[in-house]
């Protein structure tokens, strides 16, 4: 609880006593807008709710709030706090955490359009969902296994990125040490590096192309993973697809032993009328467990009364009926 | 009174096509000759942040203006309701919108002073001391 009312006075109280009313802007959605240092003061969060056969849980989860600013031409800082599963009932069994995280924090130095450098913890630059997997920014409560399944989702290390002449961008990442909140990652790890590179084919059309490597702590292993992506985007209609390939080296064995997975989605988001939105995933992961092959269709729908808010529910058809998940949830900017 | 009757020609002038082109504009000094309409796109999506070495400070007017309007039509190709999701996501990511100006005397005013800035204005307001880097067509 302190670690909250510490939060709470860095990131709201303390501005508001130094900054005088007239350099203070807020948006509903957008944050507060500080414009002595340039920077923005903002966050989200989120409730949700899940259901299936076998499981149950209600969770307040991502509180997060973050400051970021361009204080100078070609630099930028931001750093993210979270408050990750604040407060959880899962089959039954109540939790309340006080861990604070450092969800994102980093400086960034804008060299030329094409170099741009990026230090510190930061969301690994893979694919097209994990960039947005904010709760707020996402179609669907759940995410597709591509995106949890086949790197880790933050990298504490080095990006470099920047957009190349004839429709190209790219970013590469490393990361040689400790993690900066290591333990809420979805996998342990301190030694990764990879890369993608984007190409736009008109306004509409984008199509991007992945791979990597890192190793995990424990157990331990080794995995090199490919990846492709392509989104099309019209008005109203938003069609998207991943496909992420993965090798498995498991060094914990007596022997080393060499696996596969393998996973993809394809989806689409249709504007039904105004802050409407029906969509339709369709999913599938296979590796070397029998008791990890899935194939998920998930029917959910996204209403957006206002811009900085979604409500969402969602059903996940599974093969098997107990795995079937209802899941909602809630989500406002701030 | 008088700012109601020049609203409403306005609005007269563009619903009949009277009105000039949109033109967008830089500082004389700006090294910027000359930008693609998809360049612009990126610049004030902010997905674009350098223009021939320079960074870019886009202007906008505020929403509702009939300019921008235009802009938010025939630049960005977006309407209202995906431009908040757009921005939603950019506003998690670290990036602000671009500046919001109050009127095109303030924008010329802007682009005169700051480095790098570009702005828009309708081709009847512009002054000698700006330079035209794209001309868009109502």
């Amino acid at each position: 609880m302190r670690g909250l009312k510490s939060l709470l006075f860095l990131f709201v109280f303390l501005p508001l006593l130094v900054f005088s009313q007239e350099t203070l802007h807020y948006v509903p959605g957008r944050g507060l807008r500080i414009q002595p240092i340039k920077s923005t003061l903002g966050g989200y969060v989120t409730v949700s709710y899940e259901r299936s056969d076998i499981h149950e849980s209600f969770e307040l989860d991502d509180l997060a709030l973050l400051i970021y600013g361009h204080p100078l031409e070609r630099f930028k800082y931001f750093l993210e706090l979270e408050l990750d599963d604040l407060y959880s009932v899962k089959n039954g069994k109540k939790r309340f955490k006080k861990r604070i995280d450092i969800e994102r924090g980093y400086i960034e130095f804008l060299l030329s359009e094409a170099f741009k450098l990026r230090a510190g913890r930061f969301i690994t630059p893979v694919g097209l969902w994990n960039p947005i997997h904010i709760n707020v920014l996402k179609w669907t409560t759940s995410d597709p296994l591509t995106a949890t399944e086949f790197f880790p989702k933050f990298t504490t290390g080095l990006e470099v990125f920047g957009n190349l002449p004839s429709d190209f961008s790219y970013s590469m990442f490393a990361q040689n040490n400790r993690g900066i909140s290591e333990g809420y990652n979805n996998f342990l790890t301190r030694k990764v590096i990879g890369g993608e590179l984007r190409k736009e084919l008109g306004e509409n059309l984008k199509i991007g192309l992945n791979g990597g490597w890192f190793e995990i702590k424990e157990p331990e292993e080794e995995l090199t993973f490919f990846g492709t992506n392509i989104l099309y985007r019209v008005p109203k209609l938003e069609l998207s697809a991943e496909l992420m390939y993965a090798i498995e080296k498991e060094k914990y064995l007596p022997e080393t032993r060499w696996s596969y997975r393998l996973s993809y989605y394809a989806q689409g988001v249709y504007r039904v009328f105004r802050g409407n939105y029906a969509i339709v995933r369709y999913g599938f992961f296979k590796d070397k467990s029998d008791l990890r092959h899935y194939r998920i269709l998930t029917l959910g729908w996204n209403f957006r009364p206002v811009y900085y808010t979604a409500f969402k529910v969602e059903y996940q058809l599974r093969r098997k009926k107990e795995l079937s998940t209802f899941l909602t949830s809630f989500s406002w900017m701030f | 009174m008088g700012g109601v009757i020049v609203a409403l020609l306005t609005a007269l002038a563009v619903a009949v096509g009277w009105a000039g082109d949109i033109v967008f504009i830089v500082s004389k000094d700006s090294d910027i000759e000359g930008i693609t309409l998809s360049e612009l796109r990126k610049i004030y999506l902010r997905e674009k942040e350098f223009v021939g070495g320079q960074y870019a400070v886009p202007v906008n007017l505020p929403a509702g203006n009939p300019i921008r309007k235009v802009v938010e039509r025939k630049v960005l190709r977006m309407d209202r309701e995906e431009l908040e999701l757009y921005w939603n996501r950019k506003y998690l990511d670290g990036t602000e919108p671009p500046v919001v100006l109050s009127s095109e005397k303030a924008v010329k005013e802007f682009v005169r002073k700051v480095k790098g800035a570009i702005g828009y204005v309708d081709e009847d307001n512009l002054e000698e001391d700006l330079k035209v880097i794209y001309r868009l067509k109502r």
